[in-house]
């Protein structure tokens, strides 16, 4: 590498940080981040009910701006969400569910101040050790991207959805379906080659398509609060244990800090970039991984705090690292990175290759905003962590109104459109319904993104091939992606035929 | 957790009638072209049969399962909170309703009003200060901060 080569990527990282310290960008970080811990906090709001409750908000802004913003809520809820299941047992987001296993006997054993410090700590490893990796490798991967073709595009989108929609648990049939139904939703409106209306029904609202803010607040937004009224079980905490004092680790915590954070980190860097996982499974093997190289395993599940350090850090550190194929490739790996996707979309930026040349200050001004947003969080979460505690503790019943009148007055506020808000009255009845039938609402979302992209790719590489379908698999780096999609499946479809097959009770087929 | 058999099954039905009403309006309405020059009827009429194959395989896994099952049973999952849903919806619909014709304060006390039925712990004081609550931050955020043009309040008789 030369200096030239040297010289420039300096040039970037200064030209970020002078994008992400400008005094609006600095602002909506801290707004962004705090918001993110805490709706991340409240046990049932995790992170696709926060970003689809705030962005609304992020739609008034710059689009840099907005993205620093989103950005901040998404990964400050991973902050957030571990309070909750340390204190409370009750995981504030799916990626935090780990941190119950031994966050809450720690607080069991009065420990709860130094739990909540040390994996403040192993977040912020983590998150640290995902930006670094983003920025060594998303402008390589973006330079690579550039020789992509509409075949390579189209398969690699199609791993993506199939990678997020098998992976996650429950029937991979209905998580493929549900990708399909996203897409099927994403077709309405305009046709873009030939300018047919397409599903619209002659409403003239419909020619831009389904509005993605509109389902999205149905789809997590409304349907959680319609599950939850009810459900939710207020949280108890006693607030004495957590001094400022009491938070400082003792030598031996911190002599057991390291390792588990650069196994927790290096683990949740790959996944993250990894398309269609994400924290929830970055956290859980770091969990499986540090139980197994422990020397004292059966503490884990008691207590063990490499338990907590682990996972925690490789939850913060695949949140950073997801954003690889969003920025780089335009193509979201899981359903939180879809949204901010589409609001990049919405305010005309196409995230993709092109855009770390095209778009240098946005594209650097993001990931430099990344250490800002972390170092707030470090600020947020460890002096004024007794405030959040407090969060905990606000019953339900407040909250709820809460969050509808944000979905109200955030739709409405976009296009002051009416019809917005029947859209959004359908999709919590469809959300709700689909949550009733076990009809999981992120593999939608995600199709619904890349579905339009698809079609795009899709019709561009069988024009230049005339109809061929060869097409596909003919050019090498699309056959791989190919070939790994059906990897995925055929293995995805074995496993669930096999635990099928068996011949189980009724009680061991359930959750 | 018990499987609830009737909803796996009502999964399947939707699944494949939603897949088969959106192929048959491509296949009817839309121009399909070729595959080299595909129509705008092409990717989804692909796309809704994709739905309805996958409808029919849920309903075939789901079948063999429940023919195996040793008690088949109604099964225990989460219930269906009718009772949240009628006040969740009706508290949105009474917010689009309101907010057209009488500005974003009105519409508010509506949203509150209706939503506090929902909990029998929300006492009517609590969902009164709610209510001012939330029409101070929707100023504040809203209209103040990000300069939004609110009508705040409005007579349109």
């Amino acid at each position: 590498m030369g200096t030239d080569l040297f010289g420039q990527f300096l040039g970037q990282l200064a030209l970020g940080f002078e994008t992400a310290l400008s005094l609006e960008n600095l602002l909506f970080c801290a707004i962004g981040v705090t918001l993110g811990t805490f709706l991340g906090a409240l046990p049932g709001i995790g992170v696709l009910v926060s970003m689809s409750l705030l962005f609304p908000i992020t739609f008034h802004l710059e689009p840099t701006a907005a993205i620093i913003m989103l950005g901040g809520i998404y990964y400050g809820t991973t902050y957030g969400g571990s309070m909750s299941s340390i204190l409370l047992n009750v995981p504030g987001t799916p990626a935090n569910a780990v941190a119950c296993l031994d966050g809450f006997p720690m607080a069991r054993q009065g420990r709860a101040a130094v739990a909540l410090s040390i994996t403040t700590l192993s977040s912020f490893f983590g998150a640290s050790v995902g930006i670094l990796v983003i920025m060594l490798f998303a402008p390589t991967i973006a330079a690579y991207a550039l020789e992509f073709g509409p075949a390579e595009y189209f398969s690699l989108m199609l791993l993506g959805l199939v990678a997020a929609s098998t992976i996650s648990p429950g029937s991979p049939i209905k998580g493929i379906a549900m990708v399909f139904v996203g897409i099927a939703i994403g077709l309405v409106g305009t046709d873009l080659n030939s300018g047919v209306h397409r599903y619209t029904f002659g409403l003239l609202e419909l020619r831009d398509g389904i509005s993605l803010l509109a389902v999205a607040m149905g789809l997590f937004g409304v349907t959680e609060v319609i599950a939850s009224i009810r459900t939710v079980k207020q949280g108890d905490v006693s607030r004495e244990s957590i001094s400022f004092l009491a938070m400082i680790p003792t030598r031996d915590d911190m002599r057991r800090f390291w390792m588990p954070s650069i196994r927790g980190a290096a683990i949740g860097s790959f996944i993250g970039a990894l398309p269609g996982t994400g924290g929830v499974i970055a956290s859980f093997l770091s969990y499986a991984t540090e139980k197994r190289v422990s020397k004292t395993p059966e503490a884990f599940g008691h207590g063990a705090i490499e338990g907590l350090i682990g996972p925690e850090a490789a939850n913060n550190a695949s949140d950073q690292t997801a954003f690889i194929p969003t920025l780089t490739l335009g193509i979201p790996g899981s359903p939180a990175l879809a949204l901010i996707l589409g609001v990049l979309m919405i305010h005309g930026v196409s995230p993709g290759p092109s855009m770390v040349t095209e778009r240098p200050e946005m594209f650097w001004g993001l990931i430099m905003s990344f250490w800002i947003g972390n170092a707030f969080l470090l600020i947020l979460n460890l002096p004024f962590i007794g405030f959040w505690v407090r969060i905990l503790t606000i019953p339900y019943y407040i909250l709820y109104p809460a969050i509808l009148f944000l979905v109200c007055i955030g739709l409405y506020s976009v296009n002051n459109s009416v019809f917005d808000m029947w859209m959004v009255v359908l999709f919590s009845l469809f959300g709700y319904g689909m949550r009733i039938m076990g009809l999981s609402a992120a593999p939608l979302i995600l199709g619904l993104v890349l579905g339009p992209m698809m079609e795009i790719q899709f019709r561009r590489t069988l024009i230049f091939s005339g109809g061929d379908f060869t097409a596909f698999v003919d050019r090498p780096i699309s056959a791989v992606f190919l070939c790994v999609t059906a990897v995925i499946l055929g293995w995805t479809l074995l496993s669930f035929i096999r635990s099928k097959s068996k011949p189980v009770e009724q009680a061991a087929m359930g959750e | 957790m018990y499987i609830d058999f009737r909803r796996e099954f009502a999964a399947a039905a939707a699944l494949t009638v939603f897949g088969v009403l959106f192929a048959a309006f491509a296949a009817l309405f839309l121009p399909l072209g070729s595959f080299a020059s595909m129509g705008p009827g092409m990717f989804p009429i692909i796309v809704g049969l994709l739905i309805f194959i996958l409808g029919v395989a849920h309903g075939a896994v789901t079948f063999l399962a429940y023919r195996r099952a040793i008690d088949p049973g109604e099964g225990n999952s989460e219930p269906i909170q009718w009772h949240s849903l009628v006040v969740v919806v009706s508290a949105m619909a009474g917010f689009s309703t309101v907010i057209k014709f009488f500005g974003l304060i009105p519409a508010i006390i509506v949203l509150t009003a209706i939503a506090s039925l929902g909990s029998e712990k929300l006492t009517i004081r609590h969902a009164f200060l709610i209510a001012i609550g939330l029409v101070l931050l929707a100023w504040l955020v809203f209209v103040w901060a990000l300069g939004l043009p609110f009508t705040l309040i409005d007579w349109p008789f």
